[in-house]
């Protein structure tokens, strides 16, 4: 109790005075980890030591995700200031703040600036860069698998509830629950791939939880949980009676197209208003014709006469849906490609081209069947049924073919994410200045991550000065980071640099540039520095 | 238990008010009349991050003349003349040259306080009711060192600043007789 009055009391105090009215004197001597440290795992805690008897006021941990931890458990004793961190602490840069009280009464401030694994890049968090070595090529397999087991099993299981219903399909049930078994997995398994992917881990990490954890914690973690009802509802649709199997699989349509529209780089493009429903559309149309095709293929060979109805059934309703696919597409692809030139210059462009090809002869060969190769089964003694069934192998090829491909999306940002991010590289810099000094701040790249601040100092008059020591402060009071300091190194006549530097956090820093103009004499200017994410 | 909360704040700034000045290196009488012989006492409270302070340089800032600083047992001092840019008038004879900074150089530790003394005579040429800062340079081991040369700009005062230059405030000069 006693000691929750003497921090409020502390608290009060730093109120009182303001962030601004840093009133020495403790000085932080070391800590460990070092100040722009980057360390192989997550420390359990980091340790400050001061010069005098410190007590701690406000400390909080802004980690690589943005997220602060305020309320941190921390230990004083003496000099030291133990400081117990979150556990699994995801990889990134993380910053952490303090304000403590030192015995002499005064309030100081600081930032220790740490990194697990690596520092924090760009991007990152929206998990569209950055594969760990080997996990790629299954998390590909994953997606796919995914796919397969959505569109195949799910849009098998309405196509039996509602094109195909009353025939026997023994094997087509069974072709069905495999594809959704196979789903289930691939959908939890891909959950923990994205995990580390997020991680920036490897596939041996997979055991870990924290893989599991990240992975859920990703917008993919919401598309995994509706993949999995989708299938689920996709198995469940397949037992009971007509009325249920129809509202049964239709429910898993749906799922199968919200699964999509919850994540990916369609879904986050904007305008969202467009984009998720053409992603919803465009996935369900996908599930309503890939579904269809397995069960076509058995149904044809094994009845061809009973199968005549169904097909004419599925032929029509599939207009419909190609129209809706090819526009949800068509509206898509504008958005993500943004110029013609995209098409060819950027992987995600090539992955279209093919895409777009391969499902060109997909059509093909459905106005094939539709024109002629459907009509061609009523013939008597007509070989129209054995062709059908051929025509049917070659889509699924197709459609094998063309999910692959999509599959690898997955690792090409689409050109509207990489324009942002070109600009997002682009550097951020602010002009300071007092009668007497001006300095000219950049730093490049101006956004979250490693960065590179280049100061140049001249006099009031735009002279040229010599000065003997220039010190970059960045602090971000609004999201309670005190002051993270660096001292310049000086590159040039008036130039000077700042190297060893990561920014943890977007939005808008204060910065403060200390300019030692000669052993009596320090001038310090301040503005603000805008960091993009 | 608010009174009680708000009683025991205000009794804490109270005393980090009084502790201020001793974590800062300051003067120790903080106000002066103009046209009079002012003795500073230049008050050390700490080495530099926690290593001795082996230097301390002090600049005389222009319109403070005659300046006598007292040696220290344990320490050497030197001075540096140079021209003052003006000529002052000291009781009827003009000054135009005299010390312009004071180096001790010794030893003393970061849990050790010390004082420095000298004297000086500040010239009319000041403005009353302004402050006069003395910037000073505390050199330490390791190659630290603690700058206190912050001025305050107008309208901020030592309390906004993390090294501010001891100071005083000067006073109107006191009637002749």
């Amino acid at each position: 109790m006693m000691r929750a009055i003497i921090i409020t009391l502390w608290l009060a105090l730093a109120g009182l005075w303001g962030s601004d009215a840093a009133l020495a004197h403790a000085a932080l001597v070391e800590t460990h980890p070092a100040d722009g440290a980057v360390v192989e795992d997550g420390p359990a805690a980091v340790r400050l030591r001061f010069n005098e008897p410190v007590s701690p006021l406000v400390i909080g941990l802004t980690d690589a995700r943005g997220r602060s931890h305020p309320g941190l458990r921390t230990i004083a004793r003496n000099e030291l200031l133990e400081i117990f961190l979150p556990p699994d602490l995801p990889r990134g840069t993380h910053v952490l703040s303090y304000r403590v009280n030192s015995g002499d009464g005064h309030p100081i401030g600081g930032a220790v600036v740490f990194s697990i694994g690596a520092p924090t890049e760009a991007g990152n968090r929206s998990g569209e860069t950055g594969t760990g070595e080997g996990a790629g090529t299954v998390l590909w397999l994953a997606r796919v698998t995914l796919y397969l087991g959505l569109f195949a099993g799910v849009g098998g299981a309405f196509f039996r509830a509602w094109l195909a219903h009353g025939l026997p399909g023994v094997a087509v049930d069974r072709v069905l629950h495999a594809s959704i078994a196979v789903g289930i997995v691939a959908s939890a398994a891909s959950l923990g791939l994205q995990g580390i992917d997020a991680l920036g881990g490897t596939l041996a990490d997979m055991a870990a939880p924290a893989a599991w954890a990240a992975g859920w914690g990703t917008s993919y973690g919401q598309t995994t949980a509706a993949g999995t009802a989708a299938l689920i509802l996709g198995w469940l649709s397949m037992h009971g009676p007509d009325g249920w199997r129809r509202a049964g699989s239709v429910s898993g349509m749906g799922a199968v197209g919200l699964s999509f529209a919850l994540s990916g780089h369609a879904s986050a493009a904007d305008p969202q208003w467009l984009t998720r429903p053409a992603v919803f559309v465009h996935a369900v149309g996908i599930a309503y014709w890939i579904g269809a095709l397995i069960p076509l293929a058995i149904i044809i060979r094994k009845a061809p006469g009973a199968a005549f109805p169904v097909v004419r059934r599925f032929s029509t309703g599939a207009l419909v849906t190609v129209a809706a696919i090819t526009l949800a597409g068509i509206a898509l692809a504008v958005i993500q490609v943004e110029s013609t030139a995209n098409l060819i210059g950027t992987a995600y462009g090539q992955v279209l081209v093919a895409k777009t090809l391969l499902a060109g002869a997909l059509l093909g060969l459905a106005a094939l069947n539709r024109r002629w190769l459907t009509p061609a089964m009523t013939a008597p003694e007509g070989s129209g049924a054995k062709w059908l069934v051929r025509s049917v192998k070659a889509e699924i090829v197709l459609c094998l073919a063309i999910l692959a491909l999509v599959g690898l999306w997955r690792f090409t940002p689409p050109p509207r994410a990489l324009a942002s991010s070109a600009e997002a590289s682009r550097p951020a810099s602010v002009h300071l200045h007092s009668n007497r000094l001006m300095a000219q701040v950049t730093m490049s790249p101006g956004r979250v991550g490693p960065t590179r601040a280049r100061i140049v100092v001249a006099t009031g008059q735009a002279e040229p000065i010599d000065a003997k020591e220039v010190t970059l402060r960045l602090a971000r009071p609004d999201a309670g980071i005190e002051p993270i300091v660096r001292k310049a190194r000086k590159v040039g006549s008036c130039a000077w640099e700042v190297d060893s530097l990561v920014l943890p956090l977007a939005g808008a820093w204060k910065a403060t540039v200390d300019v030692l103009v000669d052993d009596f004499e320090k001038v310090s200017l301040g503005g603000s520095l805008t960091v993009k994410p | 238990m608010i009174t009680i909360h708000s009683r025991g704040a205000l009794a804490a700034a109270f005393l980090s008010l009084a502790f201020a000045a001793q974590a800062h290196t300051t003067l120790e009488s903080q106000s002066a009349p103009v046209s009079s012989t002012y003795k500073a006492v230049l008050r050390v409270g700490h080495g530099c991050e926690g290593e001795p302070t082996l230097k301390l340089r002090v600049r005389i800032p222009d319109g403070v003349i005659n300046v006598k600083p007292m040696p220290k047992a344990g320490w050497e001092m030197e001075t540096v003349k140079a021209p003052y840019g003006k000529t002052y008038d000291y009781y009827g004879t003009a000054m135009s040259e005299g010390v312009r900074e004071i180096v001790w150089t010794g030893r003393l530790l970061d849990e050790h306080y010390d004082e420095f003394v000298f004297r000086a005579y500040l010239t009319d040429s000041l403005r009353p009711d302004a402050a006069l800062h003395f910037p000073t340079v505390q050199e330490c081991g390791g190659g630290k060192a603690d700058r206190w040369i912050e001025i305050p700009a107008e309208g901020k005062s030592a309390d906004d600043y993390e090294y501010p230059a001891p100071g005083l405030k000067l006073m109107p000069a006191k009637a002749t007789h």
